[in-house]
């Protein structure tokens, strides 16, 4: 072995300080979403009260519930595999990816289907004017905490994490919208989930120069 | 050495390994030195055998040692030492081998130097592992634009097919190789 190697480890190794939580990203992921769920339902409920019934409905629709379950059940896996991805491991990319994925489109499949066949009966009810621009805007905090936290970890794959955290921002806000706004299939898919998504491209962006080593 | 006592020596590896990462979270310098003077030969070999024998291959070793300090908070003491350990080793080799490449053909296009001989250097990646399993056309392709350092429209010229075609190979091989380290490292 080179000395110059030698005298890099025992640099390395002098330089040495206890790690608390050793590659442990559940607690951490846990707080990020509930800090994101607040501020996403709470900002919205403080700017202006949510459609009238919308949470009754989700018992007197199965399809609404439906929708609203596949959209936390997204949110939830896209949040853990994204802070999963900020840890060194050797499982295949698509196997930990695709799942996330794959709950995010039958989400999506399930607001498509709704334009042809309503979850609730439409309505104008609850109608916000600058929804679009609230999502974004309220997806902001989570995307720049979770992509802090991620940076403080070791995310291999810098524009994935990137998307997926801002897909989990930009989604929380977006299922929240569908409580606060009117329901109407197109305008749900047109002005909630689709500048939801969008977030997705901007953490994609941002995490391609943040995260990367 | 029979599989069983290879096996036994790779679960006694895996064990210490894991357990001289959880004394250094503790802040145990000494397990840490030990650890890292392990490491630093079987990154050392790893390297060897997938990669070839690089010019670079000491600043490899180092960078590798020097990212596994940075990153040792993400290892979880419950997992299996190896997965996070070669992982973390096979992206910080292409990053540095990525880095050298490019710093590389700036020097090439300062001097207007051509390339070297790629015969000689195909012949040279031979024993290369992760070139192996590649197919002859993917494994040219691989070879001539990520070793020898030509342009794929170079490499079009030297094979005598189209630019499209080397990229396609080109696009392909890399997928494999991909996919072959990632299998690798997910049962190692």
């Amino acid at each position: 072995m080179s000395r110059q190697r030698q005298e890099l480890i025992s640099e390395l190794a002098s330089d040495l300080t206890p790690v608390t939580h050793g590659g442990h990203t559940g607690g951490k992921t846990m707080l990020w979403l509930l800090l994101a769920v607040v501020a996403g339902f709470g900002l919205m409920r403080s700017v202006a009260p949510f459609r009238p019934g919308s949470l009754m409905q989700l018992a007197d629709y199965p399809q609404y519930a439906l929708e609203t379950l596949l959209g936390a059940s997204a949110i939830g896996v896209l949040a853990f595999c994204a802070f999963r991805l900020c840890i060194p491991q050797a499982a295949p990319l698509a196997r930990r990816v695709v799942p996330a994925l794959a709950l995010l489109g039958a989400w999506l499949a399930m607001q498509v289907l709704a334009l042809a066949m309503p979850a609730v009966p439409p309505s104008m009810l609850g109608d916000r004017h600058h929804c679009y621009l609230e999502i974004i805007v309220y997806a902001l905090p989570s995307l720049a905490l979770g992509l802090w936290w991620a940076r403080r970890l070791w995310p291999l794959y810098p524009a994935l994490t990137g998307a997926l955290i801002g897909l989990t921002a930009g989604a929380v806000p977006a299922l929240a919208m569908s409580f606060a706004c009117m329901y109407m299939p197109g305008h749900n898919l047109a002005f909630h989930l689709l500048p939801g998504l969008s977030v997705g491209a901007l953490g994609a962006l941002i995490g391609a120069r943040m995260l990367a080593r | 050495m029979s599989d069983t006592e290879r096996y036994d020596r790779f679960e006694a590896d895996e064990r210490r390994w894991s357990a001289l990462m959880a004394s250094a979270h503790g802040g145990d310098q000494t397990s840490y030195h030990t650890l890292l003077d392990e490491l630093a030969v079987v990154i050392e070999r790893y390297i060897r055998v997938r990669f070839g024998t690089l010019d670079t291959l000491e600043d490899c070793v180092q960078e590798c040692l020097l990212t596994i300090h940075k990153a040792r908070h993400t290892y979880d003491t419950a997992r299996q030492f190896r997965p996070w350990l070669f992982t973390l080793v096979r992206h910080r080799v292409i990053d540095v081998l990525r880095q050298q490449r490019s710093e590389l053909r700036l020097e090439q296009a300062d001097e207007e130097a051509a390339p070297g001989d790629p015969d000689a250097i195909l012949h040279q990646l031979d024993g290369i592992r992760v070139l192996q399993n590649l197919s002859p056309d993917h494994r040219e392709a691989v070879a001539l634009t990520k070793y020898v350092g030509m342009t794929t429209a170079e490499a079009a010229t030297w094979l005598g097919i189209n630019e499209t075609a080397v990229k396609a190979r080109l696009r392909r091989g890399l997928l494999a190789i991909r996919k072959q380290m990632e299998t690798e490292e997910y049962w190692a």
